[in-house]
């Protein structure tokens, strides 16, 4: 927490906490925040820290759903958030069941990569996908884990970014230029190929977007 | 029930118009009430550097979005607490082009605004001053400006490099946007320090949110304005007359009582969806079909923008976290072209999200888990992102109802949204989007991928000369019901390829001055 | 020893002061002394701005490594009054003013370089926010003092024959001012003038320059009052510049807490800036002094 010096005491106190303070599951039941582990294990694959450095992102997603802290809105035709949850534990068990014959935490992680990605498509197996999209449920699922993901400390150095920005700013906003309590990039370039698979029809749980 | 005395004016919701109406009212020596369904929000205490701690800014009630084109609603469009949306949004200040006022008589499309641009433009030099716009020097689109920008315009940031680069190489012009936060210290605001947290709220004060001008300078003048009220009614009397509100308050114990506000003139500012909403949920037996709806156009004509984000990777750090992501602009393909396959056009301008966002539009986007999302983000900071403002045409079937069986958690009833987009806007998507990919490639980009977005909201209680086809004159008085007045963005006609804030404000402050007046002749 | 120590101390003595007039080995001194002070602190000034640009040229370091051993050379002649380092830092400062030169090419090419730069309408925000158009100058300024303040008597006297060296040095101080003017104006501009104090150096120093070029021409007794008041009303402006610039540190978001003041530091108003002005103020009033005397 070098970087902290030029933070506010109480964004500091916030990203603490967050290393610090997880919360307890009071919306999943252990089994759901079981299968959910394992589903964000491969969502958020954290294969270079040791398992006692990992972001935690399941309580924090059981504290939002709980406290309804989420965006409020659903898309005609989804249900409320809460239930989108409950709907994707068992769904996802279901497509597992349905592909390899056992539940999802039973699988090795290539197996439950091949579930994901059934459930992604669109396409995947299940009586819960009968009623519901199952891209539409990846994708809400998908973004909630980002969000969590993305908003922990740990996750910040690798993408060149420096956290809180306050009080101080920035100078060298240019092209290019670097300030010197930005973190030098550690990873190479991505090599990741880039499909939009969503061209001009909006996301398929609508609850992305707000870039200005 | 508390019943608070009768005052001059009762503004509901204050935000981007409703601030601006409760500081000018005031200041003309009216006794004012501003409610507000959110907290008053003390930045330099409530505001964290934290994009999932700040999605406390946002409308989070519940609310159903549908049509073809669903709109992301939340983060994205309206705010919840003193300030509006202002305290969130990406601060470009635009005013709207003279052709947009007439697009009926101009491009057979839509209908003629009741107001020109000249009727608004010395409100747009109000706001704007207010406000402290930092923009070009010289704006070399429409419409003419008679006077300077307040301040002078900040320096670029990555992504406007970028923008800037690609548009010399393309023989485009661009200009650094004209944006609502401090470029010099304005009274006891500092200038901004470029930290690109705006989205999330400014915890410095430079920027110029609603929260920290107009509102705080009319609490200042002795306006009230109550926090985590919210208004469900607005009651008339049996001459048909508005004279006040009923609403829930929320205390600070977590309670919640109704009470209700009298007052000689009641304005709703709620936006595009609470102002209908407020209006439908206020049927009587006098008003079966809601409030102000004789011409059934309550909750209809709801525009938005297509938002469309082409992001490309560039082979140096571009840093889009730094600076206002409202950094620079073109609105070289705003006006109707005869070379085009549409009508009307659109505005490229800079985005700048912060990781959290990012990640959620790429994974969203490019289907992007596991390593190869890791992979993917290790380039955040190389991304330069160009967001569309494309013009949409306002439908009767794109709007806001009440829920016939859902209800939020006061026991009223919540909001659908529908909205779909024309073959006009859609072309006009297409259109930018291939602007904005050009852009980036003449600037350099490896790689470009496409998000789909929507951003503002516009109409759904439009102004008119005919009450036939119209909510309010173009005072903002509703037709049908005297001392009701509406006003925010609602009542636009059409929706520009501008940002639509500033337009907002100058149309509040305008509508202040003709309340003002029509208060000395006593014709409120 | 002593003998030996004092008597090379009088032969340099020589080739510096010699041959000059008390009042004018005075005004040398002094020259020598608002030369070191004010380059002491443009370097400040210099490493903060070329610190901010992340010193993305190597050539950025040139004044930044110069500068001190200028300043050193200065100072060691300004102790001395003349009699040690008077040789080098004429040398140096004659260099300083070659780096000037190059540094106001660089930065000109460094604005048009920006996006936008072959559009004349753009020129101004470019310069705005790109390597502040006039800034190397202030280098060219001090440099001439620094070769004013140790040119031998000999190769100065065919020029102070012609022209007196108080109408020298109006005519320097007259030189000097446009481009500070033009600094200050358009930095000042984009500063919005949002204090009306802004405008005071921006009105009043086309005046002050005025008067230094009418002293420079005339020995009238009208002219050079007026330029006296004009050189006190340019130190003073500085002085009361510096104030200005670190009350306006003090108003940006978070001031001089710690944690911020760096930051603001870098990005506010420059602190050290208006202190040119107090340099070029006291060479002239210096000068008058030294012609009173005379």
């Amino acid at each position: 927490m070098r970087e902290s010096e030029g933070w506010e005491d109480r964004d500091r106190s916030l990203v603490l906490s967050r290393l610090h303070d997880i919360p307890a599951l009071r919306f999943f039941s252990p089994a759901e925040a079981e299968l959910l582990d394992a589903v964000v294990e491969r969502l958020i694959p954290q294969p270079d820290r040791a398992p006692d450095h990992r972001v935690i992102i399941t309580p924090f997603l059981d504290q939002l759903l709980f406290d309804d802290d989420t965006d409020g809105f659903r898309k005609d035709g989804m249900p409320w958030d809460q239930e989108v949850w409950r709907q994707a534990v068992v769904g996802i068990d279901q497509t597992s069941v349905a592909r390899h014959g056992r539940g999802f935490v039973a699988l090795d992680a290539r197996e439950q990569d091949d579930v994901l990605s059934e459930v992604q498509s669109g396409e995947a197996q299940g009586a819960v996908w009968q009623e519901l999209s199952s891209a539409a449920v990846f994708d809400k699922v998908v973004q909630e884990v980002v969000s969590v993901y993305y908003a922990h400390p740990s996750a910040w150095a690798e993408i060149g970014w420096p956290g809180p920005a306050s009080r101080r700013g920035y100078m060298r906003t240019g092209y290019g230029q670097l300030d010197p309590w930005q973190p030098r990039e550690s990873g190479s370039a991505s090599s990741v190929e880039l499909v939009e698979i969503s061209e001009g029809g909006g996301s398929p749980s609508g609850s992305v977007g707000g870039t200005h | 029930m508390t019943t608070h005395d009768e005052v001059d004016a009762v503004v509901v919701g204050v935000g981007a118009a409703g601030a601006v109406l409760v500081r000018k009212l005031t200041d003309a020596g009216w006794r004012v009430v501003g409610l507000d369904a959110g907290p008053h929000w003390d930045p330099q205490t409530d505001f964290l550097s934290d994009e999932r701690a700040m999605s406390k800014l946002f409308w989070r009630d519940r609310r159903v979005t549908g049509g073809e084109d669903p709109i992301e609603l939340a983060g994205n469009v309206t705010g919840k607490g003193v300030g509006g949306s202002t305290v969130h949004y990406s601060m470009y200040a635009l005013r709207l082009h003279r052709s947009d006022f007439q697009t009926h008589t101009r491009d057979g499309v839509g209908s003629d605004w009741p107001l020109s641009y000249d009727d608004l433009e010395p409100y747009y030099d109000e706001v704007e001053h207010e406000l402290g716009i930092a923009g070009p020097v010289d704006w070399p689109w429409d419409a003419p400006r008679r006077h300077r920008y307040p301040y002078r315009p900040h320096q670029l940031n990555g992504v406007g490099e970028v923008m800037a680069r690609g548009c010399d190489a393309l023989g485009i012009t661009w200009r650094p946007g004209a944006i609502a936060t401090l470029s010099a210290p304005k009274g006891d605001r500092p200038p901004c320090v470029y930290r690109g947290w705006c989205l999330s709220g400014c915890t410095t004060n430079a920027k110029s949110s609603t929260l920290v001008t107009y509102a705080k300078e009319a609490v200042r003048a002795g306006a009230e304005i109550r926090p985590d009220c919210m208004v469900h009614r607005v009651d008339t009397d049996a001459t048909g007359r508005a004279i006040g509100v009923t609403y829930v308050r929320r205390s600070a114990d977590g309670t919640v009582h109704e009470e209700q506000q009298r007052a000689r003139v009641v304005i709703v500012s709620a936006y595009s969806i609470e102002t209908p909403r407020l209006l439908l949920m206020s049927a009587s037996s006098g008003h079966p079909d809601g409030l102000a709806n004789s011409s059934g156009l309550v909750g209809k004509g709801l525009m938005i923008h297509g938002s469309d984000v082409v992001f490309g990777r560039f082979p140096e750090p571009v840093s889009q976290f730094k600076a206002p992501p409202p950094n620079t602009i073109t609105q070289d393909f705003y006006e109707t072209n005869s070379a085009h396959d549409f009508v009307r056009g659109y505005s490229i301008e800079t985005v700048g999200p912060l990781p959290g966002k990012f990640a959620q539009l790429a994974a969203s986007t490019l289907g992007l888990w596991g390593e190869s999302l890791r992979e993917f983000m290790y380039d955040y900071s190389h991304y330069a992102g160009l967001g569309l403002v494309g013009e949409t045409q306002a439908q009767d079937s794109n709007g806001v109802r009440l829920s016939r069986d859902e209800t939020d958690t006061f026991g009223l009833p919540i909001p659908v949204v529908t909205f779909s987009y024309a073959e006009n806007d859609r072309r006009i998507l297409e259109a930018g989007t291939d602007t904005q990919r050009r852009i980036l490639e003449a600037a350099g980009a490896q790689t470009t991928f496409r998000v789909s977005d929507t951003a503002h909201l516009m109409g759904a209680c439009r102004m008119g000369d005919d009450p036939a086809t119209s909510v309010v004159d173009r005072n903002c008085r509703t037709w049908d019901v005297p001392g009701l007045y509406v006003c925010d963005g609602s009542v636009f006609v059409t929706s520009g390829a501008s940002n639509p804030s500033l337009t907002i404000q100058a149309i509040a402050a305008r509508t202040a001055d003709q309340l003002i007046a029509a208060g000395r002749r006593d014709q409120l | 020893m002593f003998m030996k120590r004092s008597r090379r101390r009088l032969g340099r003595a020589t080739a510096f002061s010699g041959g000059w007039s008390p009042p004018m080995r005075r005004l040398r001194t002094q020259l020598a002394v608002i030369t070191t002070a004010s380059t002491a602190l443009l370097w400040l000034d210099n490493l903060s701005e070329h610190y901010r640009g992340g010193f993305e040229r190597e050539l950025m370091y040139v004044p930044i490594l110069a500068n001190p051993v200028v300043a050193a050379a200065g100072a060691v002649t300004a102790v001395t009054g003349g009699r040690r380092g008077g040789r080098l830092f004429g040398l140096l400062s004659a260099a300083q003013t070659a780096i000037a030169v190059v540094g106001f090419v660089e930065h000109q090419r460094g604005i048009l370089k920006k996006p936008g730069g072959n559009q004349p309408r753009q020129l101004l925000f470019n310069a705005w926010y790109g390597p502040p158009v006039a800034a190397p100058l202030q280098y060219l300024g001090l440099g001439l003092m620094g070769v004013m303040a140790t040119v031998p008597q000999s190769a100065a006297a065919p020029l102070l024959a012609r022209i007196p060296v108080d109408r020298l040095m109006r005519a320097f101080t007259a030189l000097n001012l446009p481009p500070l003017w033009a600094e200050i104006g358009y930095l000042h501009a984009r500063g919005s003038f949002q204090n009306r104090a802004q405008w005071l150096p921006v009105v009043t120093l086309p005046l002050a320059g005025a008067m230094s070029a009418l002293a420079a021409t005339s020995d009238s007794r009208t002219a050079r009052t007026a330029a006296q008041a004009a050189s006190g009303w340019t130190a003073l402006l500085g002085a009361a510049g510096t104030g200005f610039h670190l009350y306006g540190l003090h108003r940006r978001y978070g001031g001089y807490r710690r944690g911020s003041f760096l930051f603001n530091w870098l990005n506010g108003p420059p602190a050290p800036a208006p202190l040119q002005m107090i340099g070029l103020g006291l060479a002239g009033l210096a000068a008058e002094r030294a012609v009173t005397r005379r």
